[in-house]
């Protein structure tokens, strides 16, 4: 299925699509038992994984607290390493940034490594529009490009994709190519990959990156990779470009440690990912290799808003993934039903803030609060709470239905009146004990057919907890 | 500079202090914190670190050889080609203990930033982390990043008295060795790899398929 029919239509439709999408189901139910093994055993290994977290997620408080000061701090560095600062304030400022940087480097190839941000500001699209190839250099980015889709996963992009479907794609883009032979086994398919990107690593004029910190002290960008994909991207075009969200600085070498020690264990259960990097500034006149320009692009994108208020715990992501693969809606229907960048709880979270409320509704309420994604993030963003949030800000806008908003004003005005209320619930509880008495569960409601059709209501006791609460401190007494 | 950084800074301001300029104080807060280069939380790391060194690197797929003195080097390298079918050809990077072989003759060895077609590069690290395992590589002229993800076989020196116990020795080091921060400075935790396919490791993703590091005792 491509991006296209994956991710048109309403949240609803997408969701009822990717139930029905037995391919999206065995890739999903392969994939999220894994994660959550690998996390949990790598956490407990260290005893100290929650102070950890903890430290983790004071840097990220502190840093936000300050952010205008790093960012200039960071800005002052990376103009003393020889590398250029860009400021976008929208996705579009920013993509049209990096493609005019492109075009003065008269870029016809570029090469890029796994970036959220780029899918963030629609890189991709507006390089092509202007004439610019760009080739996406992680395997898993690679197949969902091949595909004509986009990551359904912020770490494992082509998480939904079965083996099957990936040997047919690459026999398909890589026949003209001179690859005659389908690639079945695991092994094959990377070596394949390997030896295509092979050539365009070498070919390309501009290498573009995301980062996953931003070093103040340093004026440093850090990526974090398994593949050495995003190394490639960054040493051997003539042009790097870095585009991060301004979220991403941290203050000290010190700190990126801290965060490097929760970010492989809470994304894919590694102590360290194959490849840690940091790269600051453009090549220098000794150097025999390297790039000659090195820009960053800061993006804001609503960023600053969200400083301001209740959302501010939201910046404090690292974009481990953790809470995705932690997450029941999100293993059932993988990350294109969410229907754009960012998927899973952190997405709920961050699309309508991005996107605006009116337009993703239904993500806040696609959520049980189980509550699992708060425990497991490893900067505490409590994740759930934002969602509630979220669902508040929808209530006061009246962008909830009207029916919705009339029973909460019923249900808000009964539950402040205790005994009105007592006597409103008594009979329908009775009622509904009656009907349910043989089997204790209710097959069939009024009014609720939307629930019976796939479940059953347990039917109520005949007295509701309160007169039962009543009538045993009666019978102590 | 640019209105947008002007916009994005004043919001970001507006957000944070309501609009008020920055106070010195909070300026010093922030460049103290910097300048304090505060250690966080580590995970505990006992014992002997070069056991442990060994440890981690197996874990992550690497192999190694243990060596007293430089002159066993070029041994222990022949032998490892000669055990994965290799000829004696390969691009070298620099480095106390890289810089003082002596490649005996019929060895073709040369010293340049590394192409796709080299399969083999032999780099000296800067340090190992015991913690983790983790090799450490200083951009120079001598060794270029290329060198560490263009070879198949990425054959490691590296001196154990150069083994620190956690990551943030290395930053410790940097500063007193190296008043201008390197241009890139790698982490480098076993070889290349990729989850992708099936969220299952497959071994040589981008990089180097191999890691061997002989650890030297000089």
């Amino acid at each position: 299925m491509n991006r296209s029919s994956a991710a048109s239509g309403t949240f609803r439709q997408r969701m009822r699509r990717a139930l029905a999408d037995d391919g999206l189901q065995q890739a999903m139910s392969r994939a999220k038992g894994g994660f959550v093994d690998k996390r949990r055993d790598a956490a407990a290994a260290v005893p100290e994984f929650d102070q950890m977290c903890d430290a983790s997620k004071d840097i990220k408080d502190h840093v936000l607290a300050h952010l205008d000061l790093y960012l200039e701090m960071y800005e002052q560095k990376v103009l003393e390493n020889g590398g250029q600062v860009h400021w976008a304030r929208t996705g579009e400022e920013a993509s049209h940034l990096i493609t005019q940087l492109c075009k003065r480097a008269g870029a016809g190839l570029v090469t890029k490594g796994k970036s959220m941000v780029s899918e963030e500001i629609n890189l991709n699209e507006t390089l092509e529009e202007a004439g610019i190839k760009v080739i996406e250099t992680d395997l898993g980015e690679y197949i969902v490009q091949l595909a004509s889709e986009k990551p359904s996963h912020i770490i494992a992009p082509a998480v939904h994709k079965t083996r099957d479907q990936i040997t047919e794609l690459f026999h398909r883009h890589h026949r003209p190519l001179g690859y005659h032979e389908r690639v079945t086994e695991r092994k094959d398919i990377v070596s394949e990959a390997r030896s295509v990107l092979r050539e365009r690593f070498v070919s390309a004029d501009v290498g573009i990156t995301g980062a996953n910190f931003l070093v103040a002290e340093t004026g440093s960008s850090v990526i974090v990779t398994n593949e050495g994909n995003g190394d490639l991207t960054s040493c051997l075009p003539r042009m790097q470009i870095v585009v991060a969200g301004i979220e991403k600085l941290i203050p000290s070498l010190e700190d990126l440690s801290a965060l490097l020690r929760v970010l492989a264990r809470s994304a894919t259960g590694q102590e360290m990912s194959a490849y840690t990097s940091l790269y600051s500034g453009p090549r220098r006149d000794e150097d025999p290799e390297g790039p000659e320009e090195y820009h960053v692009v800061l993006l804001d994108n609503g960023r600053s808003g969200m400083l301001g208020g209740v959302y501010r715990s939201m910046l404090r992501c690292i974009r481990c993934g953790a809470c995705l693969n932690h997450c029941p809606v999100y293993t059932a229907i993988g990350g294109h039903a969410y229907g754009w960048v960012y998927p899973g709880p952190m997405g709920s979270v961050l699309t309508p803030l991005m996107r605006g409320f009116d337009t993703e509704f239904d993500l806040p309420n696609a959520c049980t609060l189980n509550g699992v994604c708060k425990t497991i993030c490893p900067v505490k963003i409590p994740l759930p709470d934002l969602l509630r949030q979220h669902r508040v800000e929808q209530h006061r806008r009246k962008l909830t239905s009207s029916a919705g908003r009339v029973l909460l004003s019923i249900w808000a005005y009964l539950v402040r009146r205790p005994r009105f209320y007592q006597a409103v619930v008594a009979l329908p509880v009775w009622l509904l004990h009656r009907l349910g008495r043989e089997r204790g569960v209710l097959k069939r409601l009024p009014l609720a057919a939307g629930w019976t059709r796939s479940r059953d209501f347990p039917s109520p006791a005949a007295r509701t907890f309160q007169r039962q609460w009543r009538e045993k401190i009666r019978s102590r007494e | 500079m640019s209105d947008a950084r002007t916009a994005i800074l004043t919001a970001v301001r507006r957000s944070l202090t309501g609009g008020e300029q920055r106070s010195n104080a909070a300026r010093a807060a922030a460049e103290e914190r910097i300048q304090s280069a505060r250690v966080q939380v580590q995970p505990t790391v006992t014992g002997d670190l070069l056991e442990r060194y060994c440890d981690k690197h197996v874990a992550v797929h690497g192999t190694f050889d243990r060596l007293t003195g430089t002159t066993g080097i070029i041994d222990a390298l022949d032998h490892y080609l000669q055990k994965h079918g290799l000829i004696r050809q390969l691009v070298s990077g620099a480095g106390p203990i890289l810089d003082g072989l002596d490649w005996p003759d019929g060895w073709q060895v040369e010293w340049r930033p590394a192409g796709t077609l080299d399969r083999i590069v032999i780099s000296e690290a800067f340090a190992g982390i015991a913690e983790t395992g983790t090799l450490v590589f200083l951009r120079t002229p001598q060794t270029p990043t290329s060198h560490l993800f263009l070879a198949e076989d990425h054959l490691v020196v590296l001196d154990i008295s150069r083994i620190i116990r956690y990551q943030e020795e290395i930053w410790q080091r940097l500063r007193s060795e190296h008043p201008i921060f390197p241009r890139t400075v790698n982490l480098i935790t076993g070889p290349s790899k990729t989850g992708d396919v099936e969220q299952t490791m497959e071994y040589g993703a981008h990089g180097p398929r191999r890691i061997h590091v002989f650890l030297v005792d000089t």
